[in-house]
């Protein structure tokens, strides 16, 4: 074929702009270390690291949803420990007391329950580090168990049909997504533990602080009747009944948080077990990720070599055939 | 005409020199845009009759041609248009595939921080910080949203004001190959030779002009070009220009489409579906491809958005216990389709109380409650948000995909057709292009025919030397 001369002495340009922007773009790749520049270099992969980057979001948020669930339930778990071993210890002064002590031993035993139920009631209130009742339901900002009375002795009372925050929000509990489709109580009311029906406790339960208990609306109340045994141990007027009553209550109470303790164990291992495959999930993203996104340096370096070794054969191709002219040779 | 001896090797001489010339003419030109290689040819002149014989008087010049291929001219003006048009397309693609796919202008980055900040304030809704990150987020979701907006129709002015541009060059170039049409009928109708090297220039107008917009040349008997564009509406017939003119476009408002003015005053829009290839072709297509798509998916994007979460946070309650507010300026107020949503979407100016975020699902005084947060979190991967089929994100995934690809295709055909314009120009140009070595060749055989002839002549003179000193 016929040659015209513009185009014999351009074709070494097509190959020399070529390679010169091919080492460009590998020299990009390899300074941002990502193998796309936009996502028009390969739509496909680029729509499918945007999807993967939002998974990856979505699973970091719910992995430190996670983190904040475990703090709040193994801080609830130490109170409700503690708790645990308050009524314990005040099951064990109510059995050493008995109706039929001197007076004196009688306020010595109110004494040490005295500080007990200082005890309860401080746990029962307890805040979290932000300054929330952790026991509060919803009204995080509200204490939920006051001692009502000015006096040397408590009538505790908690919250309970008073204008707000009422029953519903004293008693309601808070969730954590702690996954997709997962979400992890991190909070319990105390109101079933604290305060309960005959029907909860599974018995008919004499209550000594409130004589005109109505078996099927009434609440037996722990703090309550800690305040009563208080002051009959003191004056020496607590009857066997009364005794009995004190204790039965205080072991279903016992009994009630213990329960609760459970369930904020079970809580914690489902979080622990679903951490440990989130995480496997979340390294597999990333790793998908960044094999999507990331330039393999290695490979950018051996094509980059390869380019700059063709770049520099075709400008030595180009001094030598360029100066060909029959010119040269004409005189 | 001379004869005889001296008469003969005359018009060897002058055959040689316009040999000569135009091979000077050629090599002067190598560097000419749309100059073709013109030759001479040659003839020997009518025999003078000699008693029984025929004797040749020499050699005449019939005629300097210029040497090209139509078919492979015409190649190279459909590659030239349809590479136009596929820079033009993939300038704008690329433009808006950088806005929205770039994590750092793009809107996901933006959104997964938003929800992210929601989620902390469903798992802590009394925290204060939760709940100013939460706002901070919401303010810079809001710009981004406003950025993109802006940007996008920077790009439509922008777009605009080049078809504008555009429709004016076309205009003037029109104009320019009709006067060339003229002048070239002028002066082959005077000498009755073709006029080369005006023809070249024309077709290199014609060639100028299709890279604007793609053009259908129809040659004339009188050496005229008729231009069409489109399927056959004709800018320039003969001497006369039809003028082209930006006009606002009925069918999509805000943008511009280039239209013919019409004698009597009507105008005749050329929309993508006429116009194909060259700068405007891509422009047009980028317009209806690209750009309009990426403005309405992210105005229906930022109203959704706005419209679902205020509806889910006006349900809640706040920390105080008071009914929850819109979190966002309510949208609805725009006319729908929402138009502009996302240049229009702000957030609430009473939001910037972050106690005023209703996280909770209980009046009054629930701070610690969460229900409402876990709702408002829960919107980011709830199915069905936008169009009843997807999320919000995987609606702006499609934008940015669509976009991506049209990018993609639009680069591929810039490589494509720079391709196929360089080889077809290449085989064009294997007709029509100066070769130096060849023109270096002709000058050889011109002056070596004129040296001969020069030589036939000092041998003839030397004839009638002899003949006059033999009278002596």
């Amino acid at each position: 074929m016929r040659i015209d001369s513009l185009t014999y002495l351009s074709t070494s340009l097509v190959g020399i702009q070529s390679n010169q922007n091919g080492i460009a773009r590998l020299n990009q790749q390899i300074a941002t270390g990502l193998r796309m520049q936009s996502s028009k270099d390969d739509p496909i992969s680029a729509v499918k690291a945007m999807e993967l980057s939002e998974r990856i979001a979505v699973r970091t948020q719910y992995a430190e949803n996670q983190t904040k669930a475990e703090l709040d339930l193994k801080y609830e778990n130490v109170a409700l420990r503690e708790m645990g071993s308050v009524l314990n210890q005040v099951r064990g002064l109510l059995l050493s007391a008995s109706s039929s002590q001197t007076v004196p031993l009688g306020s010595a035993y109110s004494a040490q329950l005295k500080g007990a139920f200082d005890q309860l009631l401080d746990l029962a209130n307890t805040r979290n580090t932000a300054g929330e009742y952790i026991f509060g339901g919803t009204a995080t900002n509200l204490q939920p168990f006051a001692n009502g009375s000015t006096s040397t002795v408590p009538a505790a009372t908690t919250f309970g049909g008073a204008p707000p925050p009422g029953p519903a929000v004293i008693s309601a509990t808070r969730e954590i997504q702690i996954g997709s489709s997962q979400r992890v109580q991190v909070t319990d009311s105390l109101t079933g533990a604290l305060s309960f029906t005959d029907a909860e406790a599974g018995a008919a339960i004499i209550d000594a602080a409130n004589p005109a208990f109505v078996p099927a609306t009434g609440r037996h109340d722990v703090l309550q009747n800690l305040a009563h045994a208080i002051t009959t141990i003191a004056a020496g007027t607590a009857t066997d009944e009364n005794m009995q009553s004190y204790i039965s209550i205080v072991d279903v109470a016992a009994r009630k948080l213990n329960e609760i303790e459970q369930r904020v164990a079970g809580a914690l291992t489902e979080i622990k077990s679903l951490r440990a495959s989130s995480e496997a999930v979340l390294l597999l993203e990333k790793n998908a990720l960044s094999d999507l996104t990331q330039v393999d340096k290695a490979a950018a370096i051996v094509e980059l070599q390869s380019r700059q070794t063709s770049l520099e054969a075709i400008s030595r191709a180009y001094a030598l055939t360029s100066g060909l002219s029959l010119f040269n040779y004409l005189s | 005409m001379a004869t005889g001896l001296l008469g003969v090797s005359l018009t060897g001489l002058a055959a040689a020199q316009a040999g000569i010339r135009t091979a000077q003419h050629n090599i002067s030109n190598i560097n000419t845009p749309g100059f073709r290689r013109q030759e001479v040819n040659y003839s020997s002149l009518t025999p003078d009759q000699a008693g029984a014989s025929f004797y040749g008087t020499g050699v005449g010049v019939t005629t300097v041609r210029n040497l090209y291929s139509q078919f492979q001219d015409s190649q190279v003006l459909l590659n030239q248009a349809q590479l136009s048009r596929n820079e033009a397309l993939s300038t704008q693609a690329s433009q808006i595939d950088s806005l929205t796919g770039n994590p750092n202008s793009g809107l996901s980055s933006a959104m997964n921080a938003f929800f992210d900040a929601a989620q902390t304030v469903a798992s802590d809704p009394a925290s204060n910080v939760a709940r100013q990150v939460m706002l901070s987020a919401g303010s810079n979701l809001v710009s981004r949203f406003n950025t993109l907006a802006t940007s996008l129709d920077d790009l439509r002015k922008g777009t605009n004001r080049d078809i504008a541009t555009t429709v004016t060059r076309i205009n003037t170039l029109a104009g320019q190959v009709a006067a060339m049409s003229g002048n070239i009928t002028r002066f082959e109708s005077g000498i009755g030779q073709l006029a080369n090297d005006l023809r070249d220039q024309r077709d290199q107008l014609v060639g100028e002009l299709n890279k604007l917009v793609n053009i259908t040349p129809v040659q004339q008997g009188d050496g005229t070009y008729n231009l069409f564009i489109g399927n056959g509406q004709p800018l320039v017939v003969g001497a006369s220009v039809t003028p082209m003119v930006s006009i606002p476009d009925t069918t999509n408002p805000g943008f511009d489409v280039p239209a013919f003015n019409l004698a009597g005053g009507s105008q005749m829009p050329l929309d993508a579906s006429i116009i194909s290839g060259g700068k405007l072709g891509g422009l047009l297509a980028a317009r209806e491809s690209v750009l309009m798509p990426a403005r309405a998916d992210l105005d229906t994007l930022a109203f959704e958005l706005a419209t679902q979460f205020n509806a889910q946070h006006t349900v809640g309650f706040d920390k105080s216990g008071a009914a929850g507010i819109n979190f966002f300026t309510d949208l609805t107020t725009l006319a729908t389709p929402p138009k502009g949503a996302a240049f229009g979407m702000s957030m609430n100016i009473a939001m910037n109380d972050p106690d005023l975020i209703a996280a909770s699902a209980t009046a009054p005084g629930s701070p610690g409650d969460n229900t409402n947060a876990l709702l408002l979190a829960g919107l980011q991967t709830a199915p069905n948000t936008v169009n009843g089929s997807d999320t919000f994100f995987s609606f702006y995934a499609q934008l940015v995909s669509r976009t991506a690809t049209v990018a993609s295709e639009a680069d591929i055909g810039v490589a494509a057709f720079e391709t196929l314009t360089r080889i077809s120009t290449q085989a064009q140009q294997s007709v029509s292009g100066v070769n130096l070595d060849e023109e270096a060749t002709n000058l050889i055989r011109f002056q070596q025919a004129y040296q001969a002839s020069a030589r036939a002549m000092q041998i003839a003179s030397g004839l009638f030397d002899d003949l006059i000193s033999s009278l002596r």
